[in-house]
C-alpha cells in the first residue's frame, strides 16, 4: 500500500514535471515561430530587392549588347569607314580620367571565360565542338610540253587538269593519341595517303603507327601541296617512283638530350614501294634510319643536316635480293627576324643513291648486275616581297642509272604570287635535257587551302 | 688502343651526363613566347626562375618560323607561358608538339595561357577567312593595357607558387612590390596622357586597341586592307580621304611593318609617323614591362605636345 502511494506520488510528480516541461517548450516554439515569421518577411523583402536588382542588371547588360553591336560596324574593313568616318573600337573609355576610376580597375583580377559564343550543349549528341580540324586543299594545273604531245596516256601532258584534291583531318584522339588523316582525289581515284597516330611515350620519345610519307631526306615526306616546286625532283621520282616512299608501319622517334636539335627516327615498314622494295615474301620488311640535326647559326639563319638510310628486300628474281637507299641533305634558311614577313632565303640540296640487287638468271645461274640509281638537286627560294617568291632549281639524275634509262638534267625557274597564306599562284618553267631529246615545260598552278589546316613544319 | 677507346667512352659518357643533369639542378625553367611575358615573369620569379623568351620584341609575333631550335628550347622547359588568343597559332602548336616535353602539354601545370585572366575586346561577330587573319577570341595584344599586366602578373605568381610551393611567399612579395610600382606608374601615365584623350590616329594593324582604349585614343583608319593583307593603292586613297575628313594628323606604326605605305599616306595628309615598339625589346631602350609604357608615353608627349 505504502509502496503504491509512493509510486502514485512519484508518477504525479513526474507528470506535473513533464507538463511543466511541455508548457515551457510550447512557449519556446511560439517564440521561434514568431522569429521565423519575421525572418520570412525579411526574406520576402530581400527577394523583391533581388528582383529589382536583376531587372537593373538585365537593362545594363542589354545596353552592353547594344554597344557590342555598335562595335561590330567597326569590324568592317576600313574601306567602308573611309567614306563615312566612324569610331573604331577604342572609343574613349572613362578609365583614363580620374584617379578613382583608374583605381577602381585594379581589384578586377577576375577570370573571364574567353569565349561564350560557341555552343556548349551536347544534349542533341550532334556537338561540333570536338570535330577534328578539317581542311581541303586544291591544286589546279595548266601544263605545256614541247615534246611528247602525241602520247595521250602520259602522266604530265599539255592541257588542264585537277592535279589533286586533298582532304585533311587532324585531332587529338584522347589523352594519349593524336591522329592525322590525309585523303586525296587524283584523276578519279580516291586514296588514303596518310593515316597515322602519334603518341608521346616519355619525355623526348614518341611513337607513330599507320601510313605516312617516310622521313627519308628532305623532300619525300612533303605532301604535294607543300612541294617547293610544282613537280618533284628527278632523283626522288626515279628512286621511289611518282608516289614517293609512302609505307605502312610503326616508328619511333627520339630527341637526343644534347645541346642542339638532333632527332633520330627508326621505322619498321611494310616495304611495298614498287620501284625499290616490294619483296616476294610477307615477312620481308623495310627498315628506315633517319637523323635530323639543326643548328642556329645566328638569330636569323639555321643550318639543317640530315642523313637517311633505308634497307629492305625486293622482288626481282629470287627472294633474297636486298635493296638499299642512302641520302643526305643540307638546308640553309635565312629569315631576318625583324623582317620575316617580307624577306626569306632558303637553299636546299639533297643527294640520294639507291641499290637494288636483281637476282640471278634462272637458266644460266649468272647473277644479274645490281641496279644502281643516283641523283641530286639543289634549289634556291627567295622571297623578295610580302607576296612574291622567285625560285630556281638544278636537278640531275644519272650519276648511277639502270640500263635503258637516260641521264637527265633539268633547270627550273619559278615565280610565285602568294596573296595570303591560304592561296598561291605559281608559274614554273623547266628545261629538261634527256640526252636523246630536249624539252621545254611550262606549268601554271593554283594552290589553295580552305578550312583549318595545321601549320607546316619549318 | 683499348685504353684510348675506354677513356674516350668515359669522356663521352660524362659529357652526356653533364648535359642531362645540369638543367635539373637549376631554378625553374620558364619559356615565354614574348618578351613582355618574360619581363613579367622575371618581376615575379626573381632569381628562382630562369626565363627564356622565344621571340624578341622587334619581331612580329604573328609571323614566327617554327624552328626546331625552339622545340629544343621548349623541350627543357618546366613552364610555358604564352599570350594565347591565337596570337601564336601559326607556330606554337608545332613547337609544343615537337618539343616532346610532357610537362608543357595542354592542361598540365606547365602550360599557361596568360589570356585567361584578361577581358578580350574586338571579338569578331562573324568568322570568315575573307576577313583576313582574324582572331576568333578577340584582339590578342592585350598586354598593351597595363591593367592587364597586373592581371597576368597575378596569374603568373599563382602558377609559379603552384610549381614551387616553397617560394610562395617570395613570389607573393615580388607580386605585391611589382603591382604597387605599376599602379603608381599607371596613374602617372594617365595623367601624362590626358592630352591624348579623343586623339585620332591611323595605324597599320589593329595592334594598339588596348592601349588606345586605355588612353581614350581613337582609330581613324587602318593601312592594311584586312588583317594580314597588304594595302592596295585604292585602299590607301580611302585611308587618305578618311584621315582628311577626320583631321587625323598622326600615324602610329609598329616597328616591324613596312613603312612605305605609311610614308605615302603621311605625305598626302601632312601627318607625322610615330614608330613605336609593341613589346618589351621592341627597341633597345625598352628592357622592362614598365619601361615599355614609359617609352610609349614619352614618345607620344614628344610628338604631340
Amino acid at each position: 500500500m505504502k509502496t503504491f502511494a509512493i509510486g502514485c506520488a512519484l508518477t504525479l510528480a513526474f507528470f506535473t514535471n513533464t507538463a511543466q516541461l511541455f508548457a515551457d517548450e510550447a512557449h519556446e516554439m511560439k517564440n521561434r515561430i514568431k522569429f521565423l515569421e519575421e525572418k520570412l518577411k525579411n526574406t520576402h523583402k530581400l527577394e523583391d530587392q533581388i528582383d529589382l536588382l536583376n531587372d537593373r542588371l538585365n537593362k545594363i547588360e542589354n545596353k552592353g549588347d547594344a554597344t557590342k553591336e555598335k562595335s561590330f560596324d567597326t569590324q568592317l574593313p576600313s574601306n567602308n569607314s573611309a567614306k563615312t568616318p566612324q569610331n573604331f573600337p577604342g572609343a574613349p573609355v572613362s578609365d583614363s580620367g580620374s584617379l578613382q576610376n583608374v583605381l577602381n580597375q585594379f581589384p578586377a583580377y577576375n577570370r573571364t571565360p574567353q569565349s561564350q559564343s560557341f555552343q556548349r550543349s551536347t544534349a542533341t549528341g550532334f556537338s561540333r565542338v570536338f570535330n577534328p580540324a578539317l581542311s581541303v586543299n586544291g591544286m589546279y594545273l595548266g601544263t605545256y610540253r614541247s615534246e611528247g604531245n602525241s602520247n595521250t596516256a602520259a602522266e604530265t601532258k599539255t592541257g588542264f587538269k585537277i592535279q589533286e584534291i586533298e582532304i585533311q583531318a587532324t585531332a587529338n584522339v584522347d589523352n594519349y593519341l593524336r591522329s592525322n588523316l590525309v585523303a586525296t582525289f587524283e584523276g578519279g581515284t580516291f586514296e588514303v595517303e596518310e593515316s597515322y597516330v602519334d603518341a608521346l611515350i616519355t619525355r623526348n620519345f614518341s611513337i607513330r603507327a599507320g601510313k605516312w610519307f617516310s622521313n627519308f631526306g628532305k623532300h619525300n615526306f612533303l605532301h604535294q601541296h607543300q612541294f617547293p616546286f610544282i613537280d618533284a625532283p628527278l632523283v626522288n621520282a626515279n628512286i621511289f617512283g611518282q608516289e614517293a616512299l609512302n609505307e605502312i608501319g610503326v616508328g619511333v622517334n627520339y630527341l637526343l638530350p644534347i645541346p642542339w636539335y638532333s632527332e633520330l627516327v627508326f621505322d619498321v615498314l611494310e616495304g611495298d614501294n614498287t620501284v625499290l622494295l616490294n619483296g616476294t615474301s610477307n615477312n620481308q620488311f623495310a627498315y628506315l634510319f633517319h637523323a635530323k640535326n639543326l643548328w642556329d647559326l645566328n638569330e636569323d639563319a639555321t643550318l639543317e643536316a640530315n642523313g637517311s638510310f633505308l634497307f629492305g628486300k625486293n622482288g626481282a628474281g629470287t627472294s633474297n635480293n636486298s635493296s638499299y637507299a642512302a641520302g643526305g641533305s643540307l638546308t640553309l634558311k635565312w629569315i631576318p627576324s625583324q623582317n620575316a614577313r617580307y624577306q626569306q632565303i632558303e637553299w636546299q640540296s639533297e643527294y640520294i643513291h639507291s641499290e637494288r640487287e636483281a637476282g640471278v638468271v634462272q637458266a644460266t645461274g649468272v647473277k644479274n648486275p645490281d641496279q644502281q640509281r643516283a641523283g641530286m638537286y639543289t634549289y634556291l627560294k627567295y622571297q623578295f616581297a610580302q607576296n612574291w617568291w622567285a625560285q630556281g632549281r638544278y636537278d640531275h639524275y644519272g650519276f648511277e642509272r639502270v640500263l635503258g634509262e637516260n641521264k637527265q638534267y633539268r633547270l627550273s625557274g619559278l615565280l610565285g604570287y602568294v596573296p595570303s597564306e591560304f592561296s598561291a599562284i605559281r608559274l614554273q618553267y623547266n628545261y629538261l635535257d634527256e640526252q636523246i631529246r630536249d624539252e621545254h615545260q611550262v606549268f601554271l598552278q593554283l594552290n589553295y587551302t580552305m578550312g583549318s589546316h595545321p601549320a607546316h613544319n619549318y | 688502343m683499348t685504353c684510348i677507346l675506354k677513356s674516350s667512352i668515359w669522356a663521352a659518357l660524362s659529357v652526356f651526363l653533364i648535359f642531362c643533369s645540369a638543367p635539373a639542378l637549376a631554378a625553374l625553367r620558364v619559356v615565354t613566347t614574348t618578351q613582355d611575358l618574360a619581363s613579367l615573369t622575371k618581376e615575379i620569379g626573381g632569381d628562382e626562375v630562369r626565363v627564356d623568351t622565344l621571340t624578341r620584341g622587334y619581331q612580329d609575333a604573328h609571323f614566327i618560323a617554327a624552328k626546331p631550335s625552339y622545340m629544343f628550347r621548349l623541350n627543357r622547359a618546366d613552364l610555358l607561358i604564352y599570350q594565347g588568343m591565337e596570337l601564336e597559332i601559326g607556330w606554337l602548336p608545332l613547337l609544343i608538339q615537337g618539343s616532346r616535353n610532357p610537362d608543357v602539354m595542354v592542361d598540365r601545370p606547365g602550360h599557361l595561357n596568360a589570356s585567361i585572366v584578361i577581358e578580350p575586346i574586338e571579338i569578331p561577330q562573324t568568322l570568315d577567312r575573307s576577313m583576313g587573319d582574324i582572331h576568333p577570341f578577340g584582339n590578342p595584344h592585350y598586354l598593351l593595357n597595363p591593367i592587364n599586366g597586373i592581371r597576368v602578373a597575378h596569374l603568373i605568381a599563382e602558377r609559379l607558387s603552384q610549381l614551387v610551393p616553397d617560394k610562395k611567399s617570395f613570389f607573393q612579395k615580388n607580386l605585391e612590390n611589382f603591382t604597387e610600382r605599376l599602379k603608381v606608374k599607371i596613374m602617372e601615365w594617365s595623367r601624362r596622357m590626358e592630352f591624348a584623350k579623343g586623339l585620332k590616329v591611323t595605324t597599320y594593324h589593329r595592334t594598339w586597341s588596348y592601349l588606345f582604349r586605355h588612353f581614350g585614343i581613337q582609330y581613324t583608319a587602318l593601312i592594311e586592307v584586312v588583317p594580314g593583307i597588304p594595302p592596295t593603292p585604292r585602299h590607301l586613297a580611302h585611308v587618305v580621304d578618311a584621315m582628311r575628313m577626320d583631321k587625323t594628323k598622326l600615324i602610329i606604326q609598329a616597328n616591324y611593318y613596312e613603312s612605305q605605305s605609311a610614308k605615302f599616306v603621311a605625305e598626302k595628309t601632312g601627318s607625322k609617323i610615330l614608330s613605336l615598339p609593341v613589346s618589351v625589346g621592341g627597341v633597345d631602350e625598352v628592357k622592362t614591362y614598365i619601361g615599355l609604357f614609359d617609352y610609349i608615353v614619352s614618345n607620344f608627349e614628344r610628338e604631340m605636345k
